[in-house]
């Protein structure tokens, strides 16, 4: 987290306390300045228009004139000096302006003497000449007109802060004749003005803080806390709470609270996500162990169905006129291949390899049948072709999944090496002649059982010698694919055969597995793959060969 | 797997172009029994069609029996290794194959 909301906000709050500050001491200021020059206006001004119209026009060109004094003169200059004390006023004093600047007339400043004598001092006497400058020499046009000039504001090294306001003296006529000038020292207004805005502004400053101080602590208990607690509840509540979730006995872990707003609400929402979560990850639980359940059945039924083929060998230990293997490698948890052997009596063997179309549960359980059917009628001592015949036709009864089997059955005469086949659709198996190699046992086939009502299926014969071997498979040997999808195909199976012509059952089917593992490399097995080898020996035994 | 087909009156055409195996024979399973209501002839050209598994074996036998009940049915177009599958498990002799 690079800022915090609280961060973020304070920073907000702070420029915007410093916008209305300074837009509230600005305008305050400017409203207290024009009220303040108004009243100095207003008190500087009554007093020059006091004076001016106490004044005599034609006296004051009188003595402009001549620059000479009278009693008039004196009378007047007591009356100014008597404003000038009963009045906020450091200066009075009327002038005449002309050229580029004033002749004084009268200055509230000059002392009169006992003896009517002007005193040499700081003031200007009647007729003293000074230049205008500054604000002044800028309304020079407008004092030698006469007219009205707003007042003065000067700030003087000798004399601080001033304002002058004046007033024209006119004759009767309208003539100018003189200016009466006021000066106010503005000194203390001036302080007060600068104390004003420095006082509000530290009103502002401290208002400010206070309020973002007041904001935090709302905002902390109010935003921050709450959204901290729902952050550390909800963050961990897995990692947390895994034994008690596993376990059904998870609780909601994010506190309730009530800050009656869109905090509020945010977490009840967590809440009920987490209420949502635990009841979920319980019927995710329960649904596991169902499948677990199922799972373990499933297992169960591939063993009951791998038990269901003969898998000790050797499998006549006491037999020694053959030799027989076989291997059945599901491709999903129950496939639908089976193999079988068993004696029919003691001198007659029948070997069955078949399939059933299709996978896993049904297939299995199809498989099931059709193993029992085919050995009960091969135990009944039933002709081979019979054998396929019935089984078709009580595998067609009641067979709504449109389900059938290819299966191939052989019966050998031990003691003769006579030996008879059906085939129901199944791959023909190859036969290896004692001194040959394996060629395809490729002979006209029934249709496949439980395929079609009232199917007939034919008996073929054919002898063993002693040394001839027989290969079953199904086509998940053939239909084995690589990750090329190229398949093992029929070539590559009886090439694999040849080259192992003289290994016994067992190891010439182990052998064939790896090749065949071999070719599929890291390609899934789609088929279950069914080998069965048998070695006739004739009929005295491993001792003939 | 693609399944072209071509309905005329009561004749359906379904030409398959592909492998039919454990995968996509659902496939054209539902389309069977999507389609063939009212069908007296069904043909199924197998032209570009070049692995059948046993599980696609099912199915043909499927609308073989079927249409047994409602009119007739043919194959036709049936490459060497398919024959050979026909062959194999006896589907020669119940299925009507036109090359």
């Amino acid at each position: 987290m690079k800022f915090g909301l609280g961060k973020k906000l304070t920073a907000l709050i702070v420029a915007l306390g410093i916008v209305l500050g300074a837009t509230a001491v600005v305008i305050s200021y400017r409203t207290y300045s024009d009220s303040m020059m108004d009243y100095y206006t207003l008190l500087g001004t009554n007093l020059t228009r006091t004076l001016a119209s106490q004044l005599d026009a034609d006296a004051l060109e009188r003595y402009y004139e001549t620059g000479e004094t009278d009693e008039g003169y004196y009378e007047t200059q007591d009356f100014i000096q008597s404003l000038v004390e009963n009045n906020q006023v450091e200066y009075l004093y009327v002038v005449r302006p002309n050229g580029t600047g004033v002749t004084f007339l009268f200055d509230s400043d000059m002392e009169t003497s006992t003896s009517g004598e002007y005193e040499e001092g700081g003031y200007c006497a009647l007729g003293s000449y000074v230049e205008l400058v500054g604000d002044f020499a800028a309304n020079l046009d407008k004092l030698l007109a006469g007219e009205e000039v707003e007042p003065i504001i000067q700030n003087d090294e000798s004399y601080g802060w001033m304002m002058t306001a004046m007033t024209p003296v006119r004759t009767e006529d309208g003539v100018m004749v003189a200016y009466v000038m006021a000066d106010i020292s503005m000194n203390d207004a001036m302080n007060t003005r600068q104390t004003f805005l420095i006082l509000l502004s530290a009103v502002m400053a401290l208002l400010t803080v206070v309020f973002i101080l007041v904001f935090l602590l709302i905002l902390r208990r109010q935003v921050l806390t709450p959204i901290d607690q729902l952050t550390q509840a909800t963050g961990a509540f897995i990692q947390n709470n895994e034994q008690e979730l596993l376990q059904g006995t998870a609780a909601v872990n994010v506190p309730e609270i009530h800050t009656g707003d869109e905090v509020e609400l945010l977490a009840a929402a967590f809440r009920k996500m987490e209420e949502d979560m635990i009841s979920y990850i319980r019927s995710l639980l329960e649904v596991t162990a169902e499948k677990e359940r199922i799972g373990a059945e499933l297992n169960v039924a591939t063993q009951i169905q791998a038990d269901m083929l003969p898998r000790i060998f050797p499998a006549f230990p006491e037999r020694k006129e053959f030799d027989i293997y076989a291997t059945m490698e599901p491709a999903k948890e129950v496939g639908g291949d089976f193999y079988d052997f068993f004696l029919v009596d003691a001198d007659h063997l029948a070997v069955v390899v078949a399939d059933v179309s299709g996978k896993g549960v049904p297939a299995a359980l199809f498989m099931v049948i059709a193993k029992t059917l085919i050995k009960n009628h091969a135990q009944n001592r039933e002709k081979l072709e019979d054998v396929f015949t019935h089984t078709n036709e009580q595998l067609c009864e009641g067979n709504d999944a449109g389900l059938f089997v290819t299966a191939w059955i052989g019966l050998l005469e031990i003691s003769t090496g006579a030996f008879t086949y059906v085939n129901a659709g199944h791959n023909p198996p190859l036969l290896k002649r004692v001194d040959g190699n394996y060629e395809w046992m490729k002979a006209r086939s029934g249709f496949v059982l439980a395929g079609m009502e009232g199917a007939r299926y034919h008996e073929l014969t054919d002898h063993l010698d002693p040394g001839d071997k027989l290969f079953l498979y199904t086509d998940g040997v053939t239909e084995a694919a690589n990750s090329a999808e190229e398949l093992f195909g029929s070539e590559r199976l009886q090439a694999a055969l040849n080259q192992r012509i003289d290994l016994p059952p067992q190891k010439l089917l182990t052998e064939l597995k790896q090749s065949i593992d071999d070719f599929a490399g890291d390609a899934e097995q789609f088929d279950d793959i069914t080998m069965v080898s048998l070695e006739y020996k004739g009929a005295r035994g491993a001792e003939n060969v | 797997m693609t399944i072209t087909k071509q309905r005329e009156g009561t004749k359906l055409t379904l030409a398959l172009e592909g492998r039919l195996d454990t995968i996509t024979s659902p496939e054209l399973a539902d389309v069977l029994d999507a389609e063939l209501n009212g069908v007296t002839e069904l043909l199924i050209d197998m032209e570009r069609l070049v692995y059948l598994s046993s599980a696609g074996l099912r199915v043909i036998l499927t609308a073989q029996k079927r249409m047994n009940r409602q009119g007739k049915m043919t194959v036709a177009h049936v490459c060497a290794d398919i024959m050979e599958v026909f062959e194999i498990t006896g589907f020669v002799d119940i299925l009507d194959i036109q090359n």
